[in-house]
């Protein structure tokens, strides 16, 4: 019971949260100079075309009835038509300028992101788990001391400089890799994995050092607790007093460093995939902004903010079911 | 089939050490030395301590916090903790010289044969596993029994020790039982496998009084029902006393004295174990007041002599420099204080 109620109190805050990002959002973008009208035709335009495209893009509303129109649309799944993109010219379709919707362009963009973070994630729990567990164990042995070293370091430097490495030796001096991730150009699939594989690496190494120290002070505590001792000292072989004992104990705050890592992946995919230009989600958000392109930067800013809830919901239950002490009260 | 079916074929060289009393002793420690790591030198925490434990005999091992006493119980598993080492000795169990062998070597023996009954409860289970399950790996590892049997087992255990509701306990998690219910499931999977030895380290000294009363009781009574033997490790006079054949008491690092319980409480011979025992509270307040301890154990400032000179009454400068002897002055009664005949004569 007291695991449903906690399910049900924490549901509840995301959809608030959600409810408040989109607010925010808006008006922030009602607060920019400039609007996507100028941006689309220019300085020079004369009024008259201007507030054509006001009209006819509905932006000449009071901007409270533009959010409530938007929000509406938005909970039933319309999530509106981008101001700037063209509808492709396709036959019997009326005349005049019709808009891309929302939906069309995000979810491409949508499944290249996801696929990148999918592989950034497959290459970096196992490195993780493993790292953390190996320099745990063998705390006394200088192998792992110089591998806590190198992890240190790697958590110092910046992901843009990781990023900027990797494209000079792999893509510039080596050319085992392209600079630039086109990926919807690929006509294979190993061409496309080819292309994915610097911006994944990249945000593995930014990921790894973080979870891995994580990994390794909690598995180091739980190493040193009273029942690992008396486990062992019960005459359990090793490696179940490991896998049974230690690990299920130190996976809690090792989970918590995951959470925080896919949280920072939304905002690291962004900049990743500007480097590599890479057609994600991060990159259409940019070019949106730059446009003022309001309803695709609501519906990015939505689906980057609804990741990083479901996240944060998502650890807390699954923390939740590890933990008997949450789980049966 | 029990744990002790092995117990056999180690029983060859037993009569290597040729000790003098008793050679049939389940547990010999011999010059028994434990380090610490602090900074980057190691401090000795045990420092030459030698005894016995005898088949079916309990003994008590004395001292305030900090004096080795759990370090010296660990070592009867062959164990030392993270950031020490065993610098010397020999813990010999049943013949054969626990400290030369490895972890893997260890595994038969400890929880089958030797088994722990730590400190506190709270923290000795692990808490992400029913306890049932704890107690059921327990006698599934050593093949006393597996699957359903084990199970079976596991609530007789639970019965024996006197948790209400056994198979109810069994699927709960630590942290939905009490201290005393804990430190219940503990003695249960100590006993499991029927061992020779139970280490019990200060078994009820996290639990409240009418618990460790309970919990002394039972401890009793499976002694006498089982007939192992036992290394009980205390702060606590009165306990020991109640439940020892014989009483070791430490100090620094160092076994001062040594004796049969009754001997020991009737003639406390080192002026430290005198001191212990004035300080034990007493309906009739026979030794009160007389021989009060002062001052507190200092570890960074050890002399080189008897370590509890700074503190004793009796010392004199001879004892800040020359170590101490552990000498049977008595038959059975041993101590470690050069001074103990002027002691007998009362001149300080």
């Amino acid at each position: 019971m007291h695991f449903v109620r906690v399910t049900g109190q924490r549901t509840a805050l995301a959809v608030i949260a959600l409810f408040a990002v989109s607010l925010i959002t808006f008006w922030a973008v009602e607060l920019l100079p400039g609007d996507a009208a100028t941006r689309m035709l220019g300085r020079e335009a004369t009024p008259e075309r201007v507030a054509h495209f006001q009209e006819q893009m509905n932006l000449d509303a009071p901007a409270l009835q533009r959010y409530t129109n938007w929000i509406t649309g938005f909970v039933q799944g319309d999530w509106g038509e981008s101001l700037v993109q063209a509808r492709p010219p396709t036959e019997g379709a009326p005349a005049g300028r019709i808009n891309r919707s929302v939906t069309d362009i995000i979810v491409p963009r949508l499944t290249n992101t996801l696929e990148l973070a999918a592989l950034a994630l497959i290459m970096y729990v196992p490195l993780s788990l493993v790292t953390g567990i190996v320099t745990a164990v063998y705390r006394d042995r200088a192998f792992a001391a110089g591998l806590s070293t190198l992890l240190i370091l790697g958590c110092a430097v910046p992901d843009f400089v990781i990023a900027i490495f990797l494209l000079i030796i792999f893509a510039v001096a080596l050319e085992w890799f392209p600079a630039l991730s086109l990926v919807d150009q690929a006509e294979t699939f190993g061409a496309q994995l080819r292309m994915m594989t610097l911006p994944a690496v990249t945000l593995t190494a930014a990921m790894t050092g973080f979870a891995v120290r994580q990994m390794q002070a909690s598995l180091l505590s739980v190493l040193n607790s009273d029942y690992v001792q008396f486990a062992t000292l019960k005459g359990l072989p090793r490696r179940r007093v490991m896998l049974l004992h230690a690990l299920p104990n130190a996976l809690g705050p090792a989970l918590r460093a995951t959470v925080i890592n896919v949280v920072w992946l939304v905002g690291g995919v962004v900049l990743v995939e500007v480097v590599f230009t890479y057609p994600g989600i991060g990159l259409l958000l940019l070019d949106a902004l730059r446009l003022l392109d309001t309803p695709v930067i609501l519906a990015s800013t939505m689906i980057l903010a609804g990741v990083y809830v479901l996240c944060n919901l998502g650890a807390d239950l699954v923390a939740a079911a590890l933990n008997p002490r949450l789980r049966t009260g | 089939m029990t744990g002790a079916a092995m117990a056999g074929a180690a029983t060859d060289d037993a009569a290597v050490n040729g000790s003098t009393d008793g050679a049939e002793a389940l547990v010999r420690v011999d010059d028994l030395t434990v380090d610490y790591r602090n900074d980057d030198e190691w401090v000795s925490v045990v420092k030459n301590v030698s005894f016995e434990i005898g088949r079916g005999e309990t003994l008590g091992l004395a001292g305030e916090s900090g004096c080795g006493k759990t370090t010296t119980a660990l070592a009867m598993f062959g164990y030392h903790k993270p950031g020490s080492r065993v610098a010397g000795g020999r813990v010999t169990f049943d013949g054969r010289d626990l400290l030369g062998l490895s972890d893997r070597q260890m595994q038969p023996i400890r929880g089958a044969r030797i088994s722990l009954v730590p400190q506190n409860p709270a923290s000795t289970l692990t808490p992400s596993m029913k306890v049932g399950r704890q107690v059921v790996e327990t006698l599934e590892s050593h093949g006393v029994s597996s699957g359903r049997d084990a199970m079976e087992r596991t609530v007789e255990l639970f019965g024996q020790v006197g948790l209400p509701e056994p198979a109810e306990i069994a699927r709960r998690y630590p942290h939905q039982l009490s201290g005393g219910q804990q430190q219940r499931v503990v003695i249960a999977i100590a006993i499991a496998c029927r061992p020779d030895l139970i280490v019990l380290d200060e078994p009820t000294t996290a639990l409240d009084v009418t618990t460790q009363a309970r919990l002394l009781d039972l401890l009793t009574h499976i002694k006498d029902e089982s007939g192992m033997s036992a290394l009980y490790v205390s702060h606590n006079l009165g306990v020991l006393e109640q439940i020892c054949d014989r009483v070791a008491v430490m100090y620094a690092g160092e076994l001062i004295e040594i004796a049969p319980t009754a001997e020991l409480f009737n003639r406390p011979r080192h002026p430290y174990t005198r001191g212990l025992i004035a300080a034990v509270p007493r309906v009739e307040a026979e030794h009160a007041g007389t021989e009060k301890l002062r001052g507190l154990l200092r570890r960074d400032d050890l002399p080189d002599g008897c370590g509890f000179a700074p503190r004793c009454t009796y010392s004199r400068p001879e004892c800040f420099t020359d170590s101490q002897r552990l000498d049977e002055i008595e038959p059975s009664h041993h101590v470690a204080c050069w001074r103990v005949g002027d002691i007998e004569a009362g001149t300080p």
